[in-house]
């Protein structure tokens, strides 16, 4: 059954049509004609190593390109570290024309971000090369702003946003502002720089370096990491640490600022020095310039004023010759000196003390500055030595700063001296110093008699944190003995403590030791002055040494003390709680002093009070609270004094003198105070005063 | 003839393991490179399948009326369906594709299957009616032109160039007189050739073909960096995964330039390599061909080594600038699912014909009854 079923399904099924010979050979053909066709491709594959066309080996240079690594400029850092210039990174904006097909839709985008020329960025997203091909690339708007870079937005959202390209490029920034502005200097768009910009340059400056390697066919041409061809490193860019203080820059600027506004003065400068080490921990002329926007202030606004300026120190010029005299044991501080009752006439030309004396220790005739006195004891030193004496405190001479401008000063050789130079050179007349000058003759009395050498460099640190510079301070050269420096010390005490010219500099809870000096600016009778204060403090152990100069102040708020005098007190207030210093306090009689000699200036005083307020410059130390270091809990500071029947303005003089909050109820004079008298000052939170008319 | 089979097995298989590692290595530099590895593991899974559905399906079967027919009719079906816009998708000016769910398909592809098992169909019924013109020779030519008319409609010059060839190679296997075979060459070159200049991007290549050097900045790019692959490959090549073209210099490196990226990562020697497999595929398809058991057999065989050889060549001369580009993928190694499963799926009816030809059934006279 199954068989007979089986050959029924084998006779229903078509004959198989099998392959014949045609096909045998025709296979054999097609085999063959492949073959042919493959030995072909080989053929062609081992022509391409055999003679490969030397177009290949151009086009072999396409695969390589070349990047340039970035370094930017050093750091200006101060001596904690704190970036006073620095390279920040802005956008910048360029065009690629030949991706931009709809030159319009872009021109308009543009156009309303940027607020570009029409006719001008048209031409750019256009622009062509000279075989008439859309070039690749066009700068828009180079270093944008925030606001620009802000109002530009997201370049995705462009109409071609393939066509637009952000660079980022370096661009000198000053965070800090004016802040030591002219001796930071500033760096113009060729790379050239003033101030210590300029003079440091060779640090600063950084170059590119350079990576050649194997790129990627994309329109990026990223580099193939693996295969680098040539590397060369970026250079320069070091990081130059001064010695400056920017909290006591920034107090130094803004107590200028406050001289200034009072006195309508032209001009104002300071330093603050360490008085053991020179260095400089600040140093400012005001007014400034923004270095971040140098092209629009004039070249004189940003030259560095307080080394190059020179101006007669006057009277602060007498501790050279008073400690000369010292040195030499012609003096002593009580010898009595006859001050003539304010005239004296011994070279051809009227000296005049202001403060009239007659027969006076030498010690008060210090503090009242007299000039009799000063010339007299001149006399004792004679020219050979004083020449001499002079040149020792460093006069004449250029700092080893090597900043740019900076002036040598003017002092001239004893031929040179006139028949009057006796009666003018001992009391600061006949020669023009320097601000840096001044701040090191006054260190010299303050450190114990050593000549130091200012500084502004602390160290310069590669970028690789090597140090690449440091300033080595020369071995100090002794040019006073330590007692002479000590009685230099106490004579200028006295100038601020016993009713002299400096009362305003007095710090309660520091003692402080300066000079004042008002000179006449040449030619003299257009009475123009210069205005200074120098000194140091605390006077138990000088830290620091500060000289405040003031240009062409208002005649009557011309003298040193009353124009200088204040913003000494507060730049060397801050800086010495800035740095924890011990309070040497003044004793409650020296106090009286002071305020005696507050008063001897009259109803100037009270015009300078504004100036003493505290609040101005506590808001700059960043939440640094003001209060001295204590020396000891159980020694007697300062005491509460008695207001009793002091006026309004009387009690704020000496409540604001001695930084006391106060808390006054009504007008009059003084009724009530609380806490009472006597009470020890640190102790003191608030002064409350009640007045007669409350 | 097992051993032609297993040896053509391996073939195959080696063939779709050099593509699996060149895929990924040509898309390197794309963040997409292990995404399209997957993709092409997934069409290498999908094409075993197909592969071993088809070494164990009898080839014979495939000759039923209603299964050929069915499978031509849904081929031309495919064929028209992606010319209408919204089912068919374009991508780089050619409407190919049809998309269904994330995955797309071409029917062009699938066609090369169904017009060989159309003619091998037809041509073998009757040895004899091939030698008349009108009732043999006119017929399949005018099936051939149709299948490579639609497909030409949709902006594809390469694969109807394929078919007419793999088709001209099926008539001269089934002893078509060359008194018509070769005269047909002469229209058909003259049809490429027109229609290589009246387009203007197909007229564009075929100058940059003639002196890429002249066109480097953009009809010659991408023959200059194929090219360039091969040179710098040099005998031993950089490398597999070393090749520098493939990172944004040698466009579509993964696809119809594959056999550059594989020259500069292998060489000289890899390159002749890879000539050498697809010499074998073809040696060992034809053995097979020489052996079946019937002349469908023979002629399905030999029609599909011709079509998948004829292909790799020409991508190979695309290549190396031997021929203008066209768009053609190289079998088994380029990326792309649907030629990979297709020309997997007949491998398998080779391999199929292999194993129930024997040595010893030589070509025999058609008497068989």
């Amino acid at each position: 059954m199954a068989k007979k079923r089986l050959k029924e399904r084998e006779k229903r099924k078509p004959p198989v049509v099998r392959a014949g010979k045609g096909q045998s050979v025709r296979i054999r053909l097609v085999l063959l004609l492949f073959l042919l066709i493959y030995a072909g491709i080989a053929a062609r594959l081992i022509m391409f190593q055999i003679d490969p066309d030397l177009r290949f080996a151009d086009e072999e240079l396409k695969h390589i390109g070349e990047i340039s690594i970035q370094r930017p400029r050093g750091d200006i850092v101060d001596r904690n570290g704190r970036i006073l210039a620095t390279d920040r990174t802005v956008p910048s904006l360029w065009v690629d024309p030949s991706e931009v097909d709809d030159p319009n839709a872009m021109v308009h985008y543009l156009m309303a971000r940027l607020g570009f020329d029409e006719a001008d960025v048209y031409e750019r997203v256009t622009r062509t090369k000279a075989n008439g091909d859309r070039m690749r690339f066009v700068w828009l708007k180079q270093r944008m702003t925030d606001a620009e870079a802000a109002r530009l937005g997201d370049i995705n959202d462009a109409p071609e946003p393939e066509a637009l390209h952000i660079q980022n490029e370096y661009l000198r920034y000053y965070p800090e502002g004016e802040l030591a502005a002219q001796t930071l200097g500033f760096v113009n768009g060729k790379g050239q720089g003033e101030g210590i910009e300029g003079q440091y340059d060779k640090y600063l400056h950084s170059e590119d370096g350079r990576r050649v390697a194997r790129v990627d066919g994309s329109k990026r041409r990223n580099m193939l990491g693996y295969w680098t061809l040539q590397y060369e490193p970026p250079s320069g860019g070091d990081r130059v640490q001064l010695t400056l203080d920017s909290t006591m820059q920034r107090s130094l600027e803004l107590k200028l600022d406050q001289a200034l506004s009072f006195s309508e003065a032209s001009r104002a400068m300071g330093i603050l020095m360490d008085s053991h080490t020179g260095d400089i921990l600040a140093l400012a002329t005001r007014p400034a310039f923004d270095p971040n926007r140098y092209m629009e202030f004039e070249a004189a606004a940003r030259k560095n004023r307080a080394v190059m300026d020179l101006f007669e120190p006057g009277s602060a010029f007498k501790i050279v010759t008073a400690a000369a005299a010292l040195e030499l044991g012609l003096l002593s501080p009580d010898d009595k000196i006859d001050c003539m009752g304010g005239r004296f006439n011994p070279y051809g030309r009227p000296i005049s003390d202001t403060h009239i004396l007659n027969v006076a220790p030498f010690s008060e005739c210090f503090a009242v500055s007299s000039n009799i006195a000063i010339v007299k004891v001149a006399s004792l030193i004679g020219p050979d030595r004083l020449e001499e004496w002079i040149q020792r405190f460093g006069f004449g001479k250029r700092s080893a700063l090597g900043l740019s401008g900076e002036s040598a000063g003017i002092f001239r050789p004893q031929e040179q001296w006139s028949r009057l130079s006796m009666g003018s050179l001992p009391m600061g007349q006949e020669i023009a110093v320097n601000i840096l000058q001044l701040a090191r003759a006054f260190s010299v009395i303050a450190n114990g008699g050593y000549l130091v050498e200012p500084t502004l460099v602390k160290e310069i640190v590669s970028s690789e944190g090597d140090v690449v510079f440091r300033t080595q301070k020369a071995e100090r050269k002794r040019i006073l003995s330590e007692e002479t420096a000590r009685t230099m010390r106490e004579l200028c005490y006295r100038v601020v403590s016993h009713g002299g010219t400096g009362s305003l500099a007095a710090i309660p809870e520091y003692r402080v030791g300066g000079k004042t000096g008002t000179a006449q600016i040449a030619p003299y009778n257009e009475n123009r002055y210069t205005a200074v204060f120098a000194g140091f403090a605390p006077l138990a152990n000088p830290r620091l040494t500060c000289v405040i100069v003031v240009h062409e102040p208002m005649i009557g708020r011309h003298y040193g003390g009353l124009v200088c005098g204040p913003v000494f007190k507060g730049v060397m207030r801050a800086a010495l709680v800035q740095l924890n210093v011990t309070q040497d306090p003044m004793s409650a009689e020296d106090w009286r002093g002071v305020v005696a000699g507050e008063q001897g200036m009259g109803e100037l005083a009270n015009l300078v009070l504004p100036l003493l307020e505290p609040d101005a410059f506590e808001e700059d130390l960043d939440g640094l609270e003001l209060i001295p270091a204590q020396e000891d809990k159980t020694h007697a500071g300062p005491r509460m004094p008695d207001f009793g029947g002091m006026t309004k303005r009387e009690a704020k003089a000496l409540g604001v003198s001695l930084g006391l909050p106060w808390d006054p109820q009504g007008a009059g004079r003084v009724l009530r105070q609380e806490p009472a008298a006597g009470t020890l000052l640190q102790e003191v939170r608030l002064c409350k005063l009640v007045f007669s008319n409350g | 003839m097992r051993r032609e089979s297993t040896l053509l097995l391996t073939t195959v298989l080696a063939l779709v393991m050099i593509g699996v590692i060149m895929v990924y290595s040509a898309s390197a530099a794309y963040a997409s490179a292990e995404e399209r590895l997957f993709r092409q593991l997934l069409y290498v899974a999908l094409g075993l399948a197909v592969l071993f559905l088809a070494i164990h399906f009898d080839y014979r079967r495939l000759a039923q009326p209603f299964l050929f027919r069915f499978l031509v009719l849904l081929s031309l079906a495919l064929l028209v369906l992606v010319l209408i816009p919204g089912i068919g998708v374009a991508r780089g000016g050619a409407q190919r594709w049809i998309e269904i769910s994330g995955f797309s398909f071409q029917p062009s592809e699938f066609a090369k299957f169904s017009l060989l098992l159309l003619l091998a169909v037809k041509l073998s019924q009757n040895r004899e009616q091939i030698k008349s013109f009108t009732h043999g020779y006119l017929p399949c030519v005018l099936i051939i032109l149709t299948f490579a008319g639609l497909i030409l409609a949709e902006r594809d010059l390469g694969t109807p160039v394929v078919l007419c060839a793999a088709g001209f190679f099926m008539l001269l296997l089934a002893g078509a007189p060359l008194r018509y075979l070769v005269p047909s060459i002469i229209p058909a070159a003259l049809a490429v050739y027109v229609l290589s200049i009246t387009s203007e991007y197909r007229y564009r290549r075929l100058t940059a073909f003639l002196d890429p050097w002249s066109h480097s900045d953009r009809e010659g790019y991408q023959l200059i960096q194929s090219m360039n692959a091969f040179v710098k490959g040099s005998m031993w090549g950089l490398g597999p995964g070393g090749g520098e073209q493939k990172l944004f210099y040698l466009p579509a490196a993964h696809t119809d330039f594959i056999f550059a990226v594989w020259g500069e990562e292998t060489g000289l020697i890899g390159s002749l390599f890879l000539i050498g497999l697809f010499v074998l595929l073809l040696f060992l398809s034809l053995r097979i061909a020489l052996h079946a058991p019937d002349l469908f057999g023979t002629l399905l065989a030999s029609g599909i080594a011709s079509l998948i050889v004829f292909q790799a060549a020409f991508n190979m001369a695309v290549a190396t600038g031997l021929l203008p580009t066209k768009g053609l993928p190289l079998p088994f190694i380029s990326h792309g699912g649907t030629s990979l499963i297709v020309f997997m799926g007949l491998m398998g009816i080779v391999i199929n014909i292999g194993t129930q030809a024997t040595a010893t059934s030589r070509v025999r006279p058609a008497t068989a009854h």
